[in-house]
């Protein structure tokens, strides 16, 4: 199963990073974004007509997919759970880039999607100012920019976000609605 | 935007809405000090902080609903028309359709499968199986019929369609007893097995597949289907079917979890889980949450429950009041009582091998299941009980209940059991009391001998006596086992004295085999049972499982409040230590919620005047002593201590730890004297009846020595706590818990006197005994990652302080919940390095945290929120934030006011920190008068010499020259360097 030999790497690789290696890191990011992909791939194209798609789910279910479960721990997961965040963020914004790119060019649309996916073709655009913002928000505080993150591509629960980052919850939520608003407000004073 | 002034909005945003919404603006606008950019900026996102947003409120995928699309009645597929949907599933919708094409008018179940697979290959498969699944005729197995693929390219299958209700529901509607389910159950396999015989494997067995019709015919569903739908991620597909949290494999075998080869044993463990939840009403796991993980891991790792205990489980999938034992028992015809014991035994033993974790362990082939279920209803022996000699005889003598009186040839058989199987026998020709007397005398007898070595009763000599006790042990794993009564009470015995001696390894198997003992016995011991799980709770909360030890604890309760009573002493005592589990878990009410049940359950008796009822009352003070209520604690207390005086006398234990914890109590009040003599109270008593040696002892020294250091008196606290160590040492062994607590407690006082490195040798020493002991992830480990936090951070170490405490509240976050007491002072101290390391934000998000934590569990006037204001406001000044550093630090100094006694050196500092602010900003009368007030309070509490009184007295004296003040100057310098 060609799921197989990725799983067995990435579940090898997440146990080497609790050392904090950097070096993991950028190795494991091909291999999760490219698993995510396939599964975003799916859904995006609408191969599960009749259901709302899900980025908690998705995100789990990269991770039953991907990760053997017996061979990591908690904090493993953790790390897990912030790649694959960053990974999706990275999907959307190119998934959104291409659909924006058809559709200056006139191109036909994505043949599969029907009314039901206009609202994500508004959102498209929408999410390419996020990116945006977000990179900005990065610059001034970089913790506050994974939070939403881990949040809104990730689906990850406060409580999640807490761990990976190894700080408490009310911090996390503090700096959600500080991240929230500010984000709100950029992206309001950005034109729709 | 530079960086500065994004940490400036964070601070005060962060501030901001900590507050009430009308109080926001009048905050942003003081502490934006006549900056308006900043205060238009800071404004404009609380407005943003209360105006909802589309986007940002949701997920980068939500919302991005696919249109459900389903067909209209009378849509022509090929040679089947559409009548009715009739439900929808992960895989498509399933039609009620009607065939078409004039042959015969024939009703059927039409599956449209929408999941996007290459519908050709699909197909392709369905037409290879489909020649063996023709084949499957059998009365119970609704038929596949057709199979073909939609114009758009979706396939479909069409089967005999069966209106009926799936089986556990038509089981409860009908309240069917337990036998008439296992019967129904058995024709469930029977199919099952004829499938199995044609190489057919159902592969998604679970209820909503076995349907039960109208006329009482059991119809299953979808068989084989699985297979030909299955790909590389079949497990994904029904994980994800219905989204992720909507539905769950609760039915699927571990091996087809982690996606391994399906075989008849997954079909097998599949049934397990029905049967489990046709039983006990509920599957074979404990749900905690909905999360996939959790349930991987239960399925997966963890070792699922018996049917007789699971009927007292809450599961978080399941609805409260459908899963309650009564409502369980109630459509099964039985009390609660009666059903745990007809699930007890042969029908726990029957689900768990069928739910093995490992295929091969489970049934072999389905024949040997429905076997042992057949056995069971004929009160023949089952396989799944294993084959003892004495087991064998105990069913074939219930089996021939009536043939022993009159056939000769049996009651020759008879005689030769006897001598295996006395008290079975006895039970069984109702000589019952008489054999049940002579156990219990064998119990009493042998429970005297162990009880010597309970630290409780040894008077300090335990070591020798344990060498008593292992023997005993030993002894007992190979003898006993034809009274299996006599051998379980005296497992349960053992256990829990090394239960109290915390050699849990120990305990462990004794009271696990305790308890199995008393579930198998047929004719059970309820009350034994109940007393075995209790033992079992205790030792798990002992080692912090908390939640296996509450769901032990309730289960033994639900038991004991159905006895009689007399063994209401059995049920306090265990209502008593599920109070002291939640006063553990921080859930203070709950806590008090048991305790008071107890003390009802007594005065309902009668008799409240005697020690159990003092003991409980003890343990509400304590819980009282906790939420920081010192009035009623004390009240509490004193009471505890006037029963005890009359029911036992001055000189008595019960009466030393009631005088103990009173002076616990006043300690942390802050009455140091009174907290001192009740100390020395309970230590000359102690001393009087254990001697100078025993273990109970190094507790009122540890206490004596914590008061000592919050006296200032660091000596006689090191000294304390080295007494306390020695006296742990040579009483309970080198390597108990209590060893590693001293030894912390110890690292603490050295490390205060800057003597780091035998604080950290102590450590290490705790750690390896605490590690060995309870394991890792034990709360006693994370205190040991918490105290070491703060001694690197004593020792400069920063970084290597940060990891530690960063750990610790994370493990303890994990442990207690994220708004537990102690999650909060791993927080305080991990703010403390952050503020330590300058790292301001982090520090002071920290430190709103933690003020927030404990705010909410004991209101505002709480020393930690104080300490989290004092801190802030420091912070603030830091960050050149001066009005808010001001407003903080005043509000710090308010709330330790009200919080502290006076003679608090939490207090005093409060008040330092900010006279020196105000001295630093040169508000010299502020700075005066609170620094004029430390230096009273420190003076008077501690003396002129203390080193912090002088510390106060070089600040005054800096602050009179400062200000102009000659001769105060020189005055509070003379004092600054008064004799040493």
């Amino acid at each position: 199963m060609e799921w197989d030999g990725h799983q067995k790497e990435i579940t090898r690789l997440l146990s080497e990073i609790s050392d904090g290696n950097r070096e993991v890191v950028n190795q494991l990011m091909p291999l999760i974004y490219d698993g995510l992909q396939q599964i975003a791939h799916r859904q995006l194209y609408g191969e599960r007509p009749g259901h709302t798609l899900n980025t908690t789910a998705l995100v789990h279910e990269a991770y039953l997919k991907l990760v053997n479960q017996k061979n990591v721990n908690w904090q493993n997961r953790a790390h897990f759970f912030a790649i694959a965040s960053q990974a999706m963020r990275r999907i959307l914004i190119n998934y959104a880039n291409q659909r924006n790119a058809q559709k200056r060019g006139g191109g036909a649309m994505v043949a599969t999607f029907d009314e039901a996916a206009f609202g994500a073709e508004w959102r498209s655009e929408r999410l390419l100012d996020l990116d945006e913002a977000l990179t900005r928000l990065s610059s001034l505080n970089e913790r506050q920019a994974n939070v939403v993150e881990y949040r809104f591509f990730g689906g990850l629960t406060h409580e999640e976000i807490a761990e990976t980052l190894g700080v408490s919850i009310p911090t996390v939520r503090l700096d959600w609605r500080l991240a929230r608003a500010w984000l709100s407000k950029e992206l309001r004073d950005t034109p729709e | 935007m530079n960086q500065n002034t994004w940490d400036k909005i964070e601070s005060i945003f962060k501030s901001a809405i900590e507050l009430p919404i009308d109080k926001r603006e009048a905050f942003v606008q003081e502490a934006c000090a006549g900056n308006d950019e900043l205060y238009r900026e800071i404004m404009q996102l609380l407005s943003e902080d209360d105006s909802p947003h589309s986007m940002l409120d949701g997920h980068a995928l939500d919302g991005i609903a696919l249109a459900p699309d389903t067909l209209a009645p009378g849509t022509q597929i090929e040679n089947y028309r559409i009548i009715a949907l009739i439900g929808t599933g992960g895989m498509g919708a399933v039609y009620l359709a009607e065939r078409s094409d004039g042959e015969f008018k024939q009703q059927v179940a039409l599956k449209l499968i929408k999941n996007g697979r290459n519908s050709r290959e699909v197909l392709s498969r369905f037409r290879n199986e489909r020649q063996i699944l023709a084949r499957l005729e059998h009365p119970n197995i609704a038929r596949l019929l057709d199979g073909g693929v939609t114009t758009n390219g979706d396939p479909y299958f069409t089967m005999e369609y069966v209106d009926g209700e799936p089986i556990h529901c038509y089981c409860d509607r009908n309240q069917l007893s337990i036998e008439d389910r296992l019967s129904l159950f058995i024709e469930v396999c029977e199919a099952v097995r004829y499938a199995h015989r044609n190489l057919v494997i159902h592969r998604d067995l679970k209820p909503g597949n076995i349907m039960v019709t109208g006329s009482g015919e059991v119809k299953l569903l979808d068989f084989g289907i699985a297979k030909f739908l299955e790909s590389d991620d079949a497990i994904m597909q029904t994980i994800t079917q219905a989204g992720l949290m909507a539905m769950t494999p609760e039915y699927a075998s571990p091996e087809q979890i982690r996606g391994e080869a399906v075989t008849t044993a997954s079909d097998i463990y599949s049934l397990g889980v029905i049967l489990s939840l046709l039983l006990s009403g509920n599957p074979p796991y404990r749900l905690d949450s909905h999360s996939v993980a959790a349930l991987v891991d239960a399925v997966c790792h963890t070792d699922p429950l018996k049917p007789s205990t699971g009927l007292f489980l809450k599961n978080a999938s399941t609805k409260a009041t459908e899963s309650s034992p009564e409502n369980t028992a109630r459509l099964r015809q039985l009390s609660i009582t009666r059903l745990k014991q007809q699930l007890s035994g042969d029908l726990d033993n029957i689900c768990l091998k069928a739910l093995r974790k490992e295929p091969e362990r489970r049934y072999q082939y389905i024949d040997e299941f429905i076997n042992d279920l057949r056995n069971y209803l004929d009160d023949k022996p089952v396989s799944a009980s294993g084959d003892a000699f004495q087991y064998r005889a105990g069913k074939f003598i219930r089996r021939h209940r009536l043939a022993v009186i009159s056939s000769a040839m049996t009651l020759l058989l008879l005689a030769t059991l006897i001598s295996f199987y006395t008290i079975r026998l006895a039970e069984e020709r109702d000589r019952a009391r008489l054999e049940a007397q002579k156990a219990s005398q064998i119990t009493e007898f042998l429970t005297s001998i162990f009880a010597i070595s309970d630290p409780n009763q040894s008077r300090g000599e335990a070591v020798t006596a344990r060498e008593l006790l292992d023997e005993g042990a030993k002894r007992l794993d190979q003898e006993l086992t034809s009274q299996p009564e006599v051998k379980a009470a005296l497992s349960e015995v053992i256990g829990r004295v090394y239960n109290n001696l915390g050699l849990y390894a120990r305990a462990k198997p004794l009271l696990e085999k305790s308890l199995t003992l008393r579930n198998n016995e047929a004719a059970a011991d309820i009350a034994g049972t109940a007393r075995s799980m209790q033992a079992l709770g205790e030792y798990h909360h002992m080692l912090g499982n908390f939640a296996q030890a509450e769901s032990l604890y309730i289960a033994a309760i639900e038991i004991q409040k159905t006895l009689e009573a007399s063994h209401t002493d059995d049920y306090v005592t265990t209502l008593n230590f599920l109070g002291w589990l939640k006063n553990d878990l921080g859930e203070y009410d709950a806590a008090e919620t048991w305790y008071n049940k107890g003390l009802a359950v007594m005065e309902a008796n009668g008799a409240p005047e005697n020690v159990a009822y003092a003991t409980t009352i003890n343990n509400v003070a304590l819980l009282l002593h906790e939420k920081n209520d010192y009035e009623p604690a004390e009240k509490l207390f004193r009471k505890g201590i006037k029963i005890l005086r009359r029911v036992v006398g001055e000189e008595h234990q019960e009466t030393s730890t009631t005088y103990f914890n009173l002076g616990q109590l006043l300690r942390d009040k802050g009455d140091f004297v009174t907290a001192d003599s009740m100390l020395r109270q309970s230590l000359y008593i102690d001393q009087k009846l254990l001697g100078d040696d025993h273990p109970t002892l190094a507790y009122t020294f540890t206490s004596m020595a914590q008061l000592s250091e919050i006296m200032g008196r660091v000596d006689s606290s090191e000294a304390l706590h080295r007494r306390a160590l020695q006296i742990r040492r040579t009483s309970l062994g080198e390597e108990h818990p209590k060893v590693a607590y001293s030894l912390t407690h110890l690292a603490g006082i050295l490390g205060r006197q800057g003597e780091f490195t035998e604080a950290e040798a102590c450590f290490q020493e705790a750690e390896t005994i605490i590690g060995k002991v309870y394991g890792e992830s034990h709360p006693e480990y994370v205190k040991l990652v918490y105290y070491q936090g703060m001694l690197l951070q004593r020792k400069g170490d920063l970084r290597r302080a940060e990891e530690l405490l960063v750990r610790a509240v994370a493990l303890r976050s994990k442990v207690f919940g994220k708004s537990h007491r102690l999650t909060g002072n791993a927080l305080i101290a991990l703010a403390s390095v952050y503020h330590d390391q300058k790292q301001w934000v982090k520090s002071d998000s920290a430190y709103i945290a933690a003020a927030h934590l404990f705010q909410n569990l004991f209101g505002e006037a709480h020393p930690a929120v104080a300490e989290s204001y004092t801190q802030r406001g420091l912070i603030a000044g830091e960050r050149d934030d001066f009005q808010l550093a001001d407003s903080l630090l005043n509000t710090g100094v308010k709330l330790f006011r009200s919080s502290v006694k006076e003679n608090n050196p939490r207090l005093w500092n409060g008040l330092f920190v900010y006279g020196e602010f105000c001295l630093q900003r040169n508000e010299f009368s502020k700075a005066e008068s609170l620094l004029q007030e430390v230096f009273s309070l420190q003076k008077q509490h501690r003396g002129l010499t203390d080193e912090k009184t002088r510390q106060t007295a070089i600040l005054l004296g800096r602050l009179h020259e400062k200000s102009g003040n000659v001769e105060k100057a020189k005055e509070f310098q003379d004092l600054s360097k008064a004799d040493h």
